[in-house]
C-alpha cells in the first residue's frame, strides 16, 4: 500500500517511523535505568540493616574484592544520583518526542483525509 | 493479499501470530530462568540449614560439571557470604542470610507470577489467531473442493 501513497505523505511517514524508533530506544534505555535504580535501592535497603563493620565484597571480573559498608553505600548513592538525573532527562525527552509524534500523526491524518476523502478509517496511530 | 476478519489482511494475521510465537518463546525462556533462580535460592537455604545443624563434613564441587569434589574445612563457620544484588555480597550470620534469601525468593516468585499471567494472555491471543487461521484454511480447502 505504501508505494501508492503520495511522496509527501511517504516522507512524513518515514519521519514518523524515525521518531517512533527514537522513542522506542529511549523507552528501552529509560527502563534499563529504572531497573538498575530499583536494584540499587534494594541493595541499599539490605545494607542499611547490616552493622557498620560488616564485610562487603564486590565482584570485579572473577574476583571478589573486599570492601566496607560505608564505601559501598557511597558508591551506590553516587550511582543512584547519576541515574536519577539521567532518568529525569529521559522523561523530558520522552514528553518532547511524544508531543512531536502526536503533532506529526495529526498532520499525516490531515494529509491522508485530503488525498483520500472517502477513506473513512484511513489514518495512523502512534 | 487476501482480506481477513475485521479488515485485517491474512498476511498481517500471520505476522501477528509469528510475533506472538516469538514473544511467548521469550517469556518461557525468562520463566525458566526465574524458576532456576528460585531453585538455586532453595539450595542455598538448604545448605545454610545443614550448616546450622552442625554438620561440618562437606564436599565442594571444584568444577561446574562435578568431575571433582574436595572436602572443605575451616571455611564452614557461623557466617556465609550472600548476594545482596548487583555485584555486591555481604558476609552475614546464617539467619540473616536466610532472611535475605527469603526476600529475594519472594521478589522472584512475584515476578514469575506476573510473567505467568502475561504468558497466559499471550498464549490465549495466539490460540485465537491460530483458530482463525485454521478456519480460513478450512474455508479455502472447501472452496477448492467445490470448484
Amino acid at each position: 500500500m505504501a508505494e501508492k501513497l503520495p511522496p509527501e505523505v511517504q516522507a512524513q511517514l518515514a519521519k514518523f517511523q524515525q521518531l517512533k524508533d527514537q522513542l522506542d530506544r529511549l523507552l528501552l534505555e529509560k527502563s534499563t535505568i529504572e531497573n538498575e535504580l530499583r536494584e540499587i535501592n534494594k541493595v541499599l535497603e539490605e545494607l542499611s540493616v547490616l552493622n557498620a563493620d560488616a564485610t562487603i565484597y564486590k565482584i570485579v571480573g572473577n574476583l571478589l574484592v573486599k570492601s566496607d559498608k560505608t564505601s559501598v553505600e557511597k558508591e551506590l548513592n553516587d550511582r543512584k544520583e547519576l541515574l536519577e538525573l539521567r532518568s529525569r532527562t529521559y522523561q523530558k525527552q520522552e514528553s518532547i518526542l511524544r508531543k512531536q509524534l502526536e503533532d506529526l500523526q495529526a498532520k499525516i491524518n490531515d494529509m491522508l483525509s485530503k488525498y483520500y476523502p472517502q477513506g473513512g478509517q484511513t489514518g495512523i496511530k502512534a | 493479499m487476501s482480506q481477513g476478519q475485521g479488515g485485517i489482511t491474512l498476511d498481517e494475521l500471520i505476522a501477528q501470530a509469528d510475533y506472538l510465537k516469538r514473544y511467548i518463546d521469550s517469556l518461557q525462556r525468562t520463566q525458566l530462568e526465574l524458576l532456576e533462580s528460585i531453585n538455586s535460592i532453595d539450595s542455598a537455604k538448604q545448605a545454610i540449614e545443614t550448616m546450622k545443624s552442625g554438620n561440618k563434613e562437606m564436599l565442594v564441587f571444584i568444577d561446574r560439571k562435578g568431575y571433582l569434589l574436595a572436602k572443605v574445612g575451616g571455611i564452614i563457620g557461623d557466617k556465609v557470604t550472600v548476594h545482596l544484588g548487583l555485584s555486591y555480597y555481604a558476609e552475614v550470620d546464617l539467619d540473616s542470610a536466610i532472611k535475605i534469601l527469603d526476600k529475594r525468593k519472594d521478589e522472584i516468585s512475584k515476578a514469575a507470577q506476573d510473567l505467568n499471567n502475561e504468558l497466559q494472555k499471550a498464549a490465549s491471543t495466539y490460540n485465537q489467531i491460530v483458530d482463525i487461521l485454521n478456519q480460513i484454511q478450512q474455508a479455502a480447502a472447501r472452496r477448492q473442493q467445490g470448484e
